[in-house]
């Protein structure tokens, strides 16, 4: 394969993870993709450094996932998003009006942002506990701490068959 | 798995089949990355990496010569307890994979082998069990334990089985090894999430986190193990500011200690981070006494092992607001006399990633780090040996990357570290004390 085509075939084996999840933890698609792209770029230019190419998609997932952290630090997203949440008067709109995933990305949005990461990382990637405290920066035992809070928290918000949160 | 559980599954797959599509690379895209790629390749650092490349296998290779020589007597020797400067003159052995995928697990010693347990809620891992014997280094698989039990287990040998609970829910098990069969336990009374759980020697307590709104956590429940069910012991006393973010529960000469995070980070929305302070209290007949000397770091994210008359309380801390976006590192030990009291560091070491402790030791490991992130500290597979009672730290030997990430466990037979790269097996090392 040449440079052109084996960048091609990375992105497709391995970007629709990497917006997945981006999508996740920002919310925005449109977002999502523009971490992406900053992502794989970074990660395409440390290809011949990574000591095992095999692992490219763990690189660039993590890589997406410190994007998404740097974003929201930027933009100071988080209190933004803190003070919807609690100006936010009930459980998001009902299953019928916006899909299973998009429920859960209204559920996802009321957590913070390291929760939402957190169970992003374990639930959608179904990285382990060891593998998502890597990423984040953190201990094993904080990645459990923000999953459980965290599934605790979707648990609560997430509507069930017909439409109404949990509490 | 609850039918919200179900459903909050059938959500995350959802989402990866609406976002998680093969994507086509972009033109745009692809002309950047490979500007990217090719304005790397003629840089003078690709050949210095080429080399420290080579140089590295070669060291490998002598390391791995090194191993077979002294091969022959790798098998673990128990002894009642490894002291610091045996473990510190002591070699990793490796451990091999086990029938437990590295998903999130709990382990517990038994007394002979160690009992792990994964109970994810994840879309590809499953719920699995296995024992694993560090004097034949093999694996067993042992009956998984139910769907419902929930993620992030947690777990205590209470003398004759293994009692499971979850952060996820208020549920609990017990697996019976004679029989290799799971029982359910009545759920926590309070019905809160099981937070941490114990086995003091003389009884086995569960603290539970009770969860209001949007994953803040209100009350601390604790909870005495009596056969089948759980009888409530006093609440944890409430925080003057803030809430109970964490809970570590340990026993010293049979008497409950508890060290509680408070948490304040929801009443800055500024704090993405817990942030608060550590009370230490001891479980008396008239109810929970704070202990005077409280630690001055903010812990969070507690465990708590137990050291000779006291307990290891290892945590995180992010002692600033906004301008903390990683955490510093905390541990502290516990002692009935003297109350929590930091634990000093080792110059150059940042703060215990995975830790044990034992009788005579504290053992700390770091796991693999990650790429990109701005982690300092030392490399993967330093270990640290503190001698708990001179607080002398020494330096252990260095295991391999893989080892570490999934918990830290003394036995008699050496200290065992789980770990595995991502989705294989669960695997990792075990640090055999010198002779």
């Amino acid at each position: 394969l040449d440079d052109n085509d084996q960048i091609a075939q990375l992105y497709r084996q391995h970007a629709g993870a990497a917006r997945a999840i981006a999508v996740a933890i920002t919310g925005d698609p449109a977002v999502a993709d523009d971490l992406v792209h900053d992502a794989f770029l970074r990660c395409v230019s440390r290809l011949g450094s990574l000591r095992d190419p095999e692992k490219f998609r763990a690189y660039l997932l993590r890589a997406v996932i410190h994007a998404a952290a740097s974003h929201f630090r930027r933009r100071g997203a988080e209190r933004r998003s803190l003070e919807r949440m609690a100006s936010r008067p009930g459980p998001p709109a009902s299953a019928t009006d916006q899909g299973l995933a998009g429920d859960l990305l209204t559920a996802l949005q009321s957590l913070p942002i390291r929760q939402r990461t957190a169970v992003a990382a374990r639930f959608l990637l179904d990285w382990s506990e060891a593998q998502t405290a890597a990423a984040m920066g953190c201990r094993v035992g904080t990645v459990k701490s923000l999953t459980s809070r965290g599934l605790a928290g979707l648990r609560s918000s997430f509507p069930d068959r017909e439409g109404v949160g949990h509490d | 798995m609850t039918d919200i559980d179900d459903r909050l599954r059938d959500g995350f797959r959802a989402l990866v089949e609406e976002y998680g599509q093969a994507l086509e690379l972009p033109d745009r895209l692809r002309d950047d990355a490979l500007r990217q790629r090719r304005s790397w390749l003629g840089h003078p650092a690709v050949l210095v990496a080429g080399i420290a490349v080579v140089v590295t296998v070669i060291a490998g290779v002598s390391a791995l010569i090194g191993a077979a020589v002294r091969g022959g007597s790798t098998e673990p020797a128990a002894t009642s307890n490894p002291t610091a400067s045996r473990l510190a003159a002591g070699h990793w052995q490796p451990i091999p994979s086990a029938p437990v995928k590295s998903c999130d697990q709990t382990a517990a010693w038994d007394g002979t082998e160690l009992v792990v347990v994964d109970t994810h809620f994840g879309l590809r891992c499953r719920a699995r069990a296995a024992t694993y014997n560090p004097v034949s280094n093999t694996w067993t698989t042992i009956t998984s334990p139910p769907q419902t039990a929930g993620g992030n287990p947690v777990s205590a040998w209470d003398g004759t089985r293994l009692i499971l609970a979850s952060p996820a829910t208020s549920r609990t098990f017990a697996w019976h090894p004679g029989s290799d069969t799971w029982q359910t336990l009545s759920p926590l009374p309070g019905g809160e999430t099981t937070g941490t759980i114990v086995s003091t020697g003389s009884m086995t307590v569960a603290a539970g986190l009770g969860i209001s709104g949007h994953g803040v956590v209100r009350v601390g429940g604790v909870y005495r193990l009596d056969g089948t069910s759980w009888t409530a012991l006093p609440d944890l006393p409430r925080p003057r500011k803030g809430v109970i973010g964490d809970v570590a529960l340990g026993g010293i000469n049979h008497a409950l200690y508890a060290v509680v995070s408070d948490s304040i980070s929801h009443t800055n929305p500024e704090d993405i981070h817990t942030t608060g302070s550590a009370r230490s209290l001891r479980l008396d007949p008239t109810g929970w006494t704070l202990l005077e000397h409280g630690s001055h770091q903010p812990l969070s994210q507690l465990s708590a092992t137990p050291v000779r008359n006291g307990l290891l309380v290892a945590g995180s801390a992010c002692p600033t607001y906004a301008g903390c976006t990683e955490e510093a590192g905390a541990a502290g030990l516990l002692s009935p006399h003297s109350g929590l009291s930091d634990v000093q560091s080792p110059d150059g070491m940042p703060y215990p990633w995975d830790e044990t402790a034992g009788g005579t030791a504290i053992v700390v490991t770091f796991p693999e780090g990650s790429i990109g992130a701005s982690i300092a500290g030392p490399r993967a597979g330093t270990t640290w040996i503190s001698d708990v009672r001179t607080g002398e730290w020494l330096r252990g030997p260095t295991a391999s990357a893989t080892t570490g990430g999934a918990g830290t466990y003394w036995t008699p037979h050496g200290v065992i570290s789980l770990g595995a790269p991502a989705h294989s097996g669960l695997g990792g090392g075990i640090l055999v004390p010198a002779k």
